[in-house]
């Protein structure tokens, strides 16, 4: 059945990323650079930020230690708007490769390979051949990221962190994220009929996405589009937390974004002539 | 539910201006080989594709083993086992993994079919479908669509790549496994020898229309090749004359009915009768289909549209 | 039971299946009793349609040469059909009358011919 099938085309990739990322997470969370030390940074910052509710303090200054000990050998991972948790900083990374590949991995290659005609001749409504494909997908890119995370929660309980709500509340924005970014890669592999064109199509609307407001604020003094696209990538910005809240609006424009495309194939696949 | 396996009426599917299919009116009977032929681009492959959904039609109707395509395509493709014009498969899969995706959309799926199949067409069934060569692709195809259990096969160009031993073979299974059964076999083909062994209909498709749609009992008993001579050039009208071919004082006309009544209406124009010969089903074919006008102005005979 | 059929000679498949029957009974290689292939067999085995077939076993039945037992089974059938002998001459009439155009054309003497058919009946060998 197609679940199978579209399992055995991502599963080298999902693997691939999992592990990738679980090592990013194994290797933070796993290196120290002594308990007593990383104790003293805890006693000391601690009582600094303690009122906030949501914050990673403690894990940042773990990662502090650690970026002390290893030295700055790239291993520090700046995405534009530098996150504070920074080896969940990975995170952007890891969705963004996550949801552009396994997206292109989607029905719509079947295209260009010429197997249309066979898959969609199968006994099926085409709608389920899209929502499969999105199962498949969707579960890939919510495990990818997260598994940076959780090699690192014993670790953090184990510091008398203020638990795992720091490390795990900053997965959820590369979830919504992740989909939305999924279903884009997904709904242009299935127009253009090709995992290479559907990527760079893909990779070009990000770039709209982050160069477009920034260059209309600079030459025009548009500052609208850039507000609002600033307001989308909230949920990612170092100075979000801990003085706001969870970036709910953010979260659900997301959601509506990733819906939105996924809306958008199941029109396509149901009208599009093979 | 009817006795027609397939059932077109005044169906069309324009692309633009090119008029692929413009209204053709189709009937297979159930229990059938039904010959489907034409040149390329007569429109054969938009037929087939439309008939199973893959293309939407621009007009007319059609059903497929009762079912309305426009309502009830799952349940067509459910008891359809069709194979494509281009035998091209999941690559990275191999036969014994395409086999696997395919029966759990078939409930009729017989396993024992697959084993049986797969020896008798020496099919390498663990090598990866991208490696196989284009004899083994095609019977791969075959495969899958044989054991789905399917009440009609639309077999588009199913001897691509297939040796002689193999495509014999092929019909074998057809005539043993499926026709004697009751099934029904749609069978698109340029190989006119192959059709003509196994189909008892044949319909013929020419710029997305049918030219002609009968038995193949009805053209081995009454069609006639009407070989005669003459000096003079009568011009002969009839709703019976397929074609002419003329060359000299020599004519050729292929007839559908009655053979001797219309020789002897040749006789009485003053035209010698050489021979009457039956036809094979390649020559009616051409007689219809081919480019070639078979009559020039001033030289006897008229194209008329067949029965 | 081997036939032989080819569906391009011009000559109708059913009838040549019919013809190759009726030459396996008379040369005795079929008995009377001995089973036929199923339509579907013979179809495969020849690679024709079975209606093709079924017509062919159809007209044999009905001129006596098999018969179908209900419940399946094709046999050969004895062969006095239990048909009058006017009946069996009037059915060879258009053979004899074809053999006589031809034999006429050649110039062939009419006791040539009867030697000719008494050749070929002795040839067959077996039940006459």
């Amino acid at each position: 059945m197609y679940l199978w099938k579209a399992w055995h085309d991502c599963r080298a990739r999902v693997i691939l990323y999992i592990l990738a990322t679980l090592s990013i997470g194994v290797l933070f969370g796993l290196q120290v650079e002594s308990w007593a030390n990383l104790h003293a940074y805890l006693t000391v910052f601690r009582g600094v930020h303690r009122n906030q509710w949501f914050y990673f303090d403690d894990f940042y200054i773990t990662f502090t230690a650690l970026h002390h000990a290893l030295g700055y050998y790239g291993i520090w991972m700046h995405t534009f708007y530098e996150p504070r948790w920074d080896a969940l900083g990975y995170g952007p990374l890891a969705m963004l490769l996550a949801g552009l590949s396994l997206g292109a991995s989607g029905v719509g290659k079947e295209y260009g390979a010429q197997t249309m005609n066979f898959v969609l001749s199968r006994p099926s409504h085409r709608r389920n051949f899209v929502l499969v494909d999105w199962v498949v997908g969707l579960t890939a890119v919510v495990i990818i990221p997260s598994a940076l995370a959780f090699p690192l929660l014993p670790f953090l309980f184990s510091v008398h962190a203020k638990g795992p709500g720091n490390v795990l509340g900053g997965l959820p924005v590369l979830w919504v994220l992740g989909a939305a970014i999924y279903g884009l890669s997904y709904f242009t592999t299935l127009v253009t009929g090709s995992a290479a064109k559907g990527l760079t199509l893909s990779a070009a609307a990000l770039l709209m996405y982050g160069f477009l407001p920034t260059a209309l604020h600079e030459w025009w003094h548009a500052d609208l589009l850039l507000r609002a696209v600033e307001w989308t990538l909230r949920g990612l910005e170092d100075d979000a937390w801990p003085l706001s809240p969870f970036a709910w609006g953010a979260a659900v424009f997301w959601l509506a974004v990733a819906a939105g495309f996924l809306g958008a194939s199941l029109a396509w696949i149901r009208f599009r002539e093979v | 539910m009817n006795d027609l396996a397939v059932h077109t009426a005044g169906l069309a599917k324009f692309f633009g201006k090119t008029r692929a299919v413009d209204g053709l009116d189709m009937k297979v009977p159930r229990g059938s080989v039904y010959g489907f032929l034409g040149r390329n681009g007569a429109g054969k492959t938009t037929t087939v594709k439309t008939l199973l959904g893959l293309l939407r039609p621009s007009a007319g109707s059609a059903q497929v083993l009762g079912y309305d395509i426009r309502q009830n395509l799952v349940a067509i493709l459910e008891r359809t086992g069709f194979v494509t014009e281009n035998k091209t498969l999941f690559d990275s899969l191999t036969p014994a993994q395409l086999v696997h995706f395919n029966q759990g959309y078939f409930p009729k799926w017989s396993g024992e079919l697959v084993a049986r199949y797969a020896e008798l067409f020496e099919i390498p069934m663990q090598t990866q479908f991208s490696k196989l060569s284009l004899g083994n692709k095609t019977k791969v195809c075959h495969l899958l669509a044989l054991c789905q259990g399917a009440d009609l096969l639309i077999l588009d160009e199913p001897s691509i790549g297939l040796d002689p031993v193999i495509t014999d073979l092929l019909l074998r299974v057809l005539v043993e496994d499926h026709v004697s059964e009751g099934k029904t076999v749609l069978l698109s083909s340029h190989q006119l020898t192959e059709v003509e062994r196994i189909a008892d209909w044949v319909g013929i498709i020419e710029k997305g229309k049918i030219l002609l749609e009968t038995r193949l009992e009805d053209i081995r008993q009454n069609y006639r090749l009407i070989r005669a001579a003459a000096d003079t050039a009568p011009v002969i009208s009839s709703p019976d004359l397929v074609s002419v071919q003329s060359s000299e004082n020599f004519r050729s006309y292929l007839v559908t009915r009655e053979a001797e009544d219309f020789a002897t209406m040749l006789r009485a124009k003053g035209m010698t009768i050489l021979e009457i010969l039956p036809v094979s089903l390649e020559e009616v074919f051409l007689g219809l289909t081919r480019k070639e006008v078979p009559c020039i102005s001033g030289k006897p005979g008229t194209i008329a549209v067949p029965a | 039971m081997l036939l032989h059929v080819n569906p391009f000679s011009g000559f109708p498949v059913y009838l040549q299946i019919e013809a190759q029957v009726k030459q396996a009974i008379a040369a005795g290689a079929l008995q009377q009793g001995n089973a036929l292939p199923s339509v579907r067999r013979l179809a495969a085995q020849l690679r024709v349609n079975p209606n093709t077939v079924a017509k062919a076993y159809q007209n044999l039945e009905r001129e006596g040469v098999i018969r179908t037992v209900p419940g399946g089974g094709t046999y050969a059938a004895d062969n006095s059909p239990g048909l009058l002998k006017s009946e069996k001459l009037r059915r060879l009439r258009p053979v004899a009358r074809q053999l006589a155009v031809e034999s006429t054309q050649l110039r062939l003497a009419p006791g040539d011919v009867v030697k000719l058919v008494e050749d070929e009946l002795d040839g067959l060998g077996g039940k006459r």
